[in-house]
């Protein structure tokens, strides 16, 4: 009999729990197949989110075996527990040690994820996708892609608020760091930035990230609308066609690396990486490599962080009501985000004579480009003869800039205050 | 130092910082685009080699 319980200890060992999580991976499948919601990213996190809530979680880990050296080991040496707990992943129980082998998707994990080998190999490809000369031809858009991390400090204070109402949330200063970071609107941002601080939420960070990129259209007009006057709406804005010289393209991501990197050297991963996968574009001489990483670095990478970061997504640490609030927090910082930028172009409005259409503020988000077209067609409703579709390019992307900025103050900003 | 002081002040140094980085960022631009302007005859030169 119990020969036979062996057989079916799947069936025996399966439980309610993995139903919802089934449910959550369907969910995330289904939007990336039926509404096209960032499909490359939501997809494989779905599927790894119904691998990993498989009974005995056999894609993360194998079946753990008794290891008697190791247990004679620490009943000598009582000291080493913690080092063999710690270090070589060994359970000790009733004062036997097991050995647990990493599968697959742990190996994956300790290796792209916990390294942040897989965030900074997105950047590299999404820095050979960006093109800079809208920025370039019109830099004053560049300060509506600060105003537009406002989302992510602003979002930091609420989470740690809701800590001191709810302390079981378990929400202190690193933690919030990762949530807020949502407010990026830049994926590997959001992983770079929880890899460090928390690495047990880069499953639902990550999921709301996405998540919350993909639905820009809908979260920002409502926002603009709030916001703004549809006076202000109609403002148009007078485009002159700036050329950008070659050697200037190439200076920029080459300068940028290096005063990023003076200022806040732990950032150089993010900016670094981003900025040299943008010379090999810009550079004019790297066409296969700028190619290479445009779409086969890109495409790879993305399918095993997707899953990857699927796979941490097991019921015990995704089944919590922080879970609940991360993803609610998430839309606090998109909406913030959109606010902050929006109201500084409002500001300006009040002291530059050259009027500024508000709608260009939100589009300093990092989500490139939608926001862009989004804040096109909102100016198009009001004005059919509006077009601020450049200069609102510009605004996405010193976004992407802005976002990889707040990302490194994040990460300079949050040891240097708890060292205090 | 309790954590909602240290997220305040995480705000306040964090958005003047990402504020003041990107200003520089818009005067590295204006000296770039001053000291380096565009010239037809480059993109000629290209387009002959």
């Amino acid at each position: 009999m119990e020969q036979f319980k062996q057989l079916f200890q799947g069936v025996i060992e399966f439980r309610i729990e993995y139903i919802i999580m089934y449910i959550v991976g369907g969910v995330l499948i289904y939007l990336a197949i039926k509404k096209d919601y960032e499909p490359m990213l939501l997809l494989p996190i779905g599927f790894g989110a119904i691998l990993v809530n498989l009974p005995f979680k056999s894609i993360w880990q194998y079946e753990a075996q008794l290891d008697e050296t190791v247990t004679k080991i620490i009943s000598d040496y009582p000291s080493l527990k913690e080092f063999f707990v710690e270090k070589l992943g060994y359970v000790i129980e009733n004062g036997q040690a097991y050995k647990v082998e990493p599968g697959v998707l742990q190996i994956l994990f300790n290796s792209g994820i916990l390294t942040e080998l897989f965030p900074v190999l997105i950047f590299v490809a999404v820095g050979a996708m960006i093109d800079f000369s809208p920025l370039l031809k019109n830099p004053r858009m560049i300060l509506f892609g600060a105003a537009a991390q406002f989302g992510i400090f602003f979002t930091i204070m609420v989470a740690l608020l809701l800590n001191k109402v709810f302390p079981s949330l378990g929400f202190d200063l690193k933690t919030a760091a990762s949530i807020g970071i949502i407010g990026a609107a830049d994926g590997p941002t959001s992983i770079f930035v929880a890899s460090k601080f928390a690495k047990h939420l880069i499953g639902p960070i990550s999921v709301a990230a996405y998540s919350y990129m993909s639905l820009v259209p809908i979260i920002q007009p409502p926002v603009i609308k709030a916001l703004t006057t549809k006076k202000e709406r109609m403002i148009r804005m007078e485009y002159k066609d700036v050329k950008v010289s070659k050697t200037v393209l190439i200076l920029f991501p080459i300068v940028v690396t290096v005063i990023a990197g003076i200022l806040a050297p732990i950032s150089v991963s993010l900016v670094g990486l981003l900025m040299f996968g943008n010379l090999i574009r810009e550079s004019g001489v790297l066409e296969r490599l700028s190619k290479t990483a445009q779409n086969e670095l890109a495409n790879l990478v993305t399918l095993l962080l997707g899953i990857t970061i699927g796979s941490t997504m097991h019921y015990e640490s995704f089944l919590q009501p922080a879970t609940l609030m991360i993803l609610l927090m998430g839309l606090v910082a998109f909406v913030f985000d959109t606010a902050g930028g929006v109201m500084l172009a409002k500001i300006m409005n009040l002291f530059t004579k050259e009027k500024i259409n508000p709608m260009i503020g939100a589009a300093g988000i990092s989500a490139f480009p939608m926001s862009a077209r989004i804040v096109q067609k909102m100016a198009k409703k009001e004005d059919p003869q509006n077009f601020i579709l450049m200069q609102a390019v510009g605004a996405n992307v010193a976004g992407q800039l802005g976002s990889i900025v707040a990302g490194g103050m994040v990460l300079a900003l949050v040891p240097w205050l708890l060292s205090l | 130092m309790d954590d909602v002081v240290l997220g305040m002040q995480l705000m306040q140094y964090g958005l003047s910082g990402v504020f003041l980085v990107l200003i520089l960022f818009y005067g590295v631009i204006t000296l770039l685009m001053k000291a380096l302007p565009y010239r037809a005859e480059d993109d000629e030169n290209k387009q002959s080699q």
